[in-house]
Parts: C-alpha cells; structure tokens; sequence
C-alpha cells in the first residue's frame, strides 16, 4: 500500500513541482518578480480543494466520463499556455511583464487544479481510516519531499545556466512537459473510450519500469509510457509538432511586425 | 542567475538529502518485500514437498498434524484426497506446477502446485499472499518518521553551516566596505580561504590599475597647474607692464580678464588635487567651523567691500572632525561662488549651527540663483549654468562646487541647494557629523 501512494502523490507532484521549477526559472530569466507564485499557488489550492469537493457530481458529466474528459481538458488548456509561452519567453518584448505573469500564473492555477484536485480527493478517502492515515501521510510526505527536492533541483539546474542556454533550456523541457500532457490528456480520453487505444507498440519495462522513481521522473518530464499504443505515439509527436509550429509561426510575426514598425517609424 | 548562494546551497543540500534518504528507504522497502516474497514461496516449497512425502507413503494423513496456518488441496487423478478446511474442494489451480496467485475469499494467495496433471498425486498449497506486508510497511514507517522529524533539525544546521561557510564572503564585504576611499591597498592573500583567491588575486589587479590610474591622474593635474602657474605669473608681470603705457587699450584689458580667469582655474585645479591628497594622507583634526568662517570672510573681506556686498556671519561654535584646509577651501568656494553672482550692494549671510549629532553650514545670498532643474549638475566637473557663454560675465571654472562636493562626500557630509527665502538667492547647505568633547590643541 505504501509504495502505491508514494507512486500516486510522487507522479502528481514530481509533474507540478516541475512545470512550476521551470515556470520560476523563466520568470527570473525575464526578470519578473516571483510576487505571482504565492497568489498563483494559492489559488491553485483553493481550486484544487473546490474541483475536489465537486469532483462526485464532475464524474457524472458525460455520460459518467466526466472526470476524464474535465482532466483531459485542463491538460489540453495548460498545453496550449505552454504553446504560447514558448515563444514568448524568446520575443519577451513583444509581451508586457504584467500579460507575462498573468500567463505564468494560469499555467501554475491550471496545473495546480488538476494535480491538486485528485490528491485532494485522494486523502479526504483516507481521514476516514484512522488505522492507515498516519501510513498514508508518511508515504504522502516522501512522495511529495521527493517530488520538491527534484523540482528545487531542475529550478537550480536552469537558473545556473548562461541566459541564453537558460532559454534553450526552458524551451526544451517546456515543449517535452506540454507534450507528456497531450499524451496524458490522451490516455484519459481513451480510459473512457473517446479514443480507440489499440495494442501497444513496444513494452519498455524491462529497461526502465514506469512504476520506480527514474520512470516517474521521466513521465513527468517526458510523459514516458512503458506500452505505448500508436494513437499515443502519434499525440506526442504531433503535440511536439505544434510547439515547434506556432513557434516559428510567432517568431515570423515577430519579424515581419519588427520589420513593418521599422519601416514605419523610417517613414 | 542564482539569487542567492546561501539559499541556493541550503534547498539544493536539503533536497539532495531527501532524494538520497528517501530513496534508499523505498529501496529498502522494496528489498524487504523481495524477501519476504522469497521467504513465502520456500516456505510453500517446504511444505508442498513435505505434503507430498507423508501422501506417497501413508494415504491417510489426520489433520490435527497440520497447523491452522497450512491450506492445502491433495488430488489424486482428478479426486481430491485431503484438504484443510479453509479451502474449498474445487481445484484452486490449473495443475500447473509452480507458483500462481489467485483471489478468493477478499484476499490475495499466492499458491503452489506440485505435481503435473498425469502425475499420480497434486499437491496444492496456498498462503495469504504478503500476510507479512503490513509488519514490513510498519518497520518502514518506523524508519522513515525519524528522518522526517529530524529533517527540519537538518535544514537549520545546513543553515547554519552554509552561514559559516560564506562568512568568508561576507568578512571580505566588510573588509572593502570599510576600506577609504584612496586605499588602494592590496588585499593579503594568505588571510582568506582558497576559494576566494581568484577574487582576492583580481581585486588586487584592479586596485592597481586603479591606483595606477588615480595616480597618474593626480600627478597630471598637478604638474599641469604647477607647469602652467609660473609662465602665467611671467604673463600677468608683461600685462601689468603693458598696461601702465596703454591704460585705455580694449585688447589689453580682454588680455588681462582672460589670464585672470586662466588663473581662477588654475588655482580651482590645485584645490582640488590638494583634497584629493589631503583625503588619502592627512590626519583629521578637530575644526571649529565659525572660526574657519570668520577667517575666511576676513580673506576675502577686501573682494566684498568692492563689490559693496554685506556679509554677516551667524551662529556659533560648531566643532567636528575634519581638516582644516579642506573645509577652508569649501568655505572660501562656497563665499567666492556667492560673492560672484550676487550683485553690487547685495546681501550674503553664513550661518554656522551645532544641533545634535550634526553640525550646519548655510550660506545665502541675494542672486540670481540655480533653476531647480540645473541642482544635480552643477556638482559636476568644469560645468557652469548657462555654459561657457554664461551671461554672468563672471570669472569662473566650473569646478567650485565640485570642489565642495568632494570635500564634503570626503568628511560623510550632506550637501543641499535650495532657494534661500529672506535672501531670494541661492542656499547651500552642508551638514557633518559633530563631535562631543573639548577642543583639541590641533584645533583652530
């Protein structure tokens, strides 16, 4: 039991603490005070602790897919921040800080929501259980201690790097967090048969199991699966697509705007 | 960019610290649960084995041999010959030999069969499966909570010896925070840790340079006015000659206003290369400002009664650390300046006062004044309001306050500029820090 609720809280926070860890790091590299993160976990808490409460009735929608296809939802939501993130963290002058940080805190309230909301969930089955709460808590305490400590470490990791490498940085673990989400989103969709799974493609668990801590780590940056089914393949692949397409489309923006403003300013 | 290395080393050291103790923990949970697995199927194998050789030999077996904790199933050609009584008497496996596990009755088993399906007799053999998980989850639990109760203990000593350890840094802060302005001063190597040598070894380049630069620049300014004064002196003797034959001469006189003003400058560049000195080498001493205002007034008294300007000199004593030569020339600067921009039959007044902690110097006078605008930049060097094509007609460097200004950063004074209200002219404003006690014999 224990090692399956440290599983559980590690996978929820390990995906939150680093999308968070990397949200910080692109905030300092913009120079834009963390003055953001407090209300934005906060209310990331509070949502969490609502979507929890409601998350009986939330089941109900759709035809008792609910929960799924809400989930899949915010992951669809937070993938498309992060899409605009990208590149917006590159032409930060194109943006105001104060757009900026409104945009950080959505990522950090949404991601907060969905992760939150099934821990939440989660641990009110167990303050029932007196016999097993102060297991549970323990399990939750490590899995959560493991989950900050690798996000302290990937926030330190980026902050250290040259502003430039930083960015590149940024860029890269953010495109792999958002498409480990799509694929996510993708797998909840399929849980309640909105999308046909088919067999998987390979089964990795001999190299690396998704269950120990090295898979947790890397399904939450890289939304590693162990048998992925060709539709998942296919959802990573064309999440990672997109990063990259509506970054170059935004940089090509960028200089053609840049290019119009200096030619209207020559005039 | 790292904002802070202390906080960086006590979170990265902390979270180092979990991983690696958490970590192994559920390592060593997941080894007990190994083993405690193995300890369960030979036990199974034990007793399967031992099953199968009391049936082969007696066929009849009571069952008050067999302890409650033993389920087992024996068949023989598809007829099932024994069985303890908490199993049911359908066959609980495939007749598959080795271990399965199946679900029955809300619990997990882990079971095994020995024994093909041609084989004469089948053994199965069944257990709880992981009867034994809650004792191995109760052992970690027991291990990890003192990690997690002592990990605040751990983060405040981390803290604390990070504190330690970057008081190095923090020592060296203080060393150059403390250091004068002209110290220039290697910093001694062997009194610091080796990983602050680099920046010792590049402060101590740059204080070269620096003191290289400083040096060469004091050096050039006084050569230059020392250079310049002689020939001008030789200048201004052949002028004044010149003078008493052509009295009238308009070329004559431009000549003589501009060797004036050559002279002004000269003398404003040796001021301020004699505070730069006196700043790095010189000894402060106790210096009653009222004195050093009333000598200085007498000075410049016969300039004054030219002009026909009334100076009066107010307050009273007002003693402070400094040096006396510095705060003569900032007084002489701060009267000349005013002397020159107020008008024929004006007013000037200087007021000396001594509150607590401080001691004031104010000097107003009846011209035209600075636009609000211009305060901030007549401290700078060679600047004059209105430029060199100033109207005022009045002799000047641009280097007057300056002068002051240095004098003053030099002592942790205070200046300020504003609208003098009686006079309407300029005010300026400088305040020291005072001293307590009797006046010094190296006072005035």
């Amino acid at each position: 039991m224990l090692l399956d609720i440290i599983v559980i809280v590690l996978r929820e926070t390990l995906e939150a603490s680093i999308l968070i860890a990397v949200l910080l790091s692109v905030s300092l590299s913009q120079s834009i005070k963390f003055s953001w993160t407090p209300i934005a976990l906060l209310a990331g808490f509070a949502g969490a602790v609502i979507y929890g409460t409601r998350l009986g009735a939330i089941s109900e929608w759709f035809d008792y897919a609910g929960q799924e296809v809400v989930n899949a939802g915010m992951q669809l939501l937070v993938y498309v921040l992060i899409c605009i993130l990208i590149p917006l963290q590159w032409q930060s002058r194109s943006i105001s800080k104060g757009m900026m940080r409104l945009l950080l805190s959505a990522i950090v309230f949404i991601a907060l929501i969905r992760e939150g909301g099934e821990l939440y969930v989660f641990y009110t089955g167990f303050l029932q259980k007196e016999e097993v709460l102060v297991g549970a808590l323990t399990s939750g305490f490590i899995g959560l201690a493991v989950g900050l400590s690798v996000g302290a470490i990937v926030y330190y990791t980026l902050v250290v790097r040259e502003q430039s490498q930083a960015k590149l940085l940024h860029g890269l673990v953010l495109t792999l967090v958002a498409a480990g989400m799509m694929v996510q989103a993708t797998q909840l969709l399929i849980q309640v048969d909105w999308i046909s799974a088919g067999e998987p493609l390979w089964d990795s668990n001999w190299l690396i199991p998704e269950s120990s801590v090295v898979g947790q780590v890397i399904y939450a940056i890289f939304g590693y699966e162990a048998t992925p089914s060709l539709v998942e393949v296919w959802a990573y692949s064309f999440s990672i697509a997109g990063v990259i397409m509506v970054a170059a489309l935004f940089s090509q923006y960028c200089k053609r705007h840049s290019f119009i403003s200096k030619r209207a300013s020559d005039v | 960019m790292m904002k802070s290395i202390r906080t960086f080393l006590v979170i990265v050291i902390l979270s180092v610290i979990c991983l690696s103790n958490f970590i192994a923990a559920l390592q060593g949970y997941r080894d007990s649960l190994n083993a405690v697995d193995q300890i369960e199927e030979q036990q199974l194998m034990d007793k399967a084995n031992t099953l199968n050789a009391l049936f082969v030999h007696q066929s009849a077996i009571p069952k008050s041999v067999f302890s409650e904790d033993t389920h087992f199933q024996v068949w023989q050609n598809n007829r099932l010959l024994a069985k303890s009584n908490n199993l049911p008497e359908v066959l609980f496996i495939d007749l598959e030999e080795g271990f399965h596990l199946k679900s029955y009755g809300g619990h997990q088993w882990l079971l095994y069969g020995l024994g093909k399906e041609d084989a004469e007799l089948t053994i199965v053999v069944a257990a709880k499966h992981r009867a034994y998980s809650s004792l191995t989850e109760e052992v970690l639990i027991r291990a990890i909570l003192p990690i997690i109760w002592i990990l605040p203990i751990i983060g405040i000593l981390v803290w604390i010896v990070v504190n330690i350890g970057t008081k190095p840094m923090k020592q060296l802060a203080n060393k150059l925070s403390s250091r004068g302005v002209n110290d220039f001063s290697p910093l001694k190597s062997d009194r610091y840790a080796s990983e602050l040598l680099p920046i010792i070894s590049s402060l101590n380049g740059l204080f070269n340079r620096l003191s290289d630069a400083f040096e060469r620049e004091r050096r050039f300014s006084a050569d230059a006015a020392h250079e310049l004064r002689t020939p001008l002196a030789a200048l201004k003797v052949n002028l004044h000659n010149l003078s008493k034959n052509q009295k009238d001469n308009e070329t004559c006189l431009a000549l003589k206003r501009t060797a004036d003003r050559m002279e002004h400058c000269i003398e404003q560049l040796l001021s301020l290369n004699r505070v730069s000195l006196e700043a790095d080498s010189s000894e402060l001493v106790i210096c009653e400002l009222h004195g050093v205002a009333q000598e200085i007034i007498a000075d410049i008294y016969a300039e004054l009664a030219i002009k026909q300007q009334n100076v009066e000199l107010v307050g009273g004593e007002a003693r402070m650390r400094g040096r006396f030569s510095s705060m003569a020339i900032l007084l002489r600067n701060l009267l000349d300046n005013a002397s020159k921009y107020t008008p024929d039959h004006g007013a000037i007044r200087v007021t000396v006062s001594s509150t607590e902690g401080r001691v004031g110097l104010l000097v107003e006078d009846s011209g035209p004044g600075i636009p609000e605008e211009e305060y901030s930049r007549v401290f700078e060097r060679f600047y004059r309001v209105g430029g060199d094509r100033s109207n005022s007609k009045v002799i000047g460097s641009g280097l007057g306050l300056s002068i002051v200004s240095d004098i003053v950063r030099i002592h942790e004074g205070q200046i300020r500029l504003s609208s003098s209200s009686e006079l309407g002219g300029l005010a300026v404003e400088v305040s020291f820090p005072s001293i307590s006690g009797a006046l010094g014999d190296d006072a005035l």
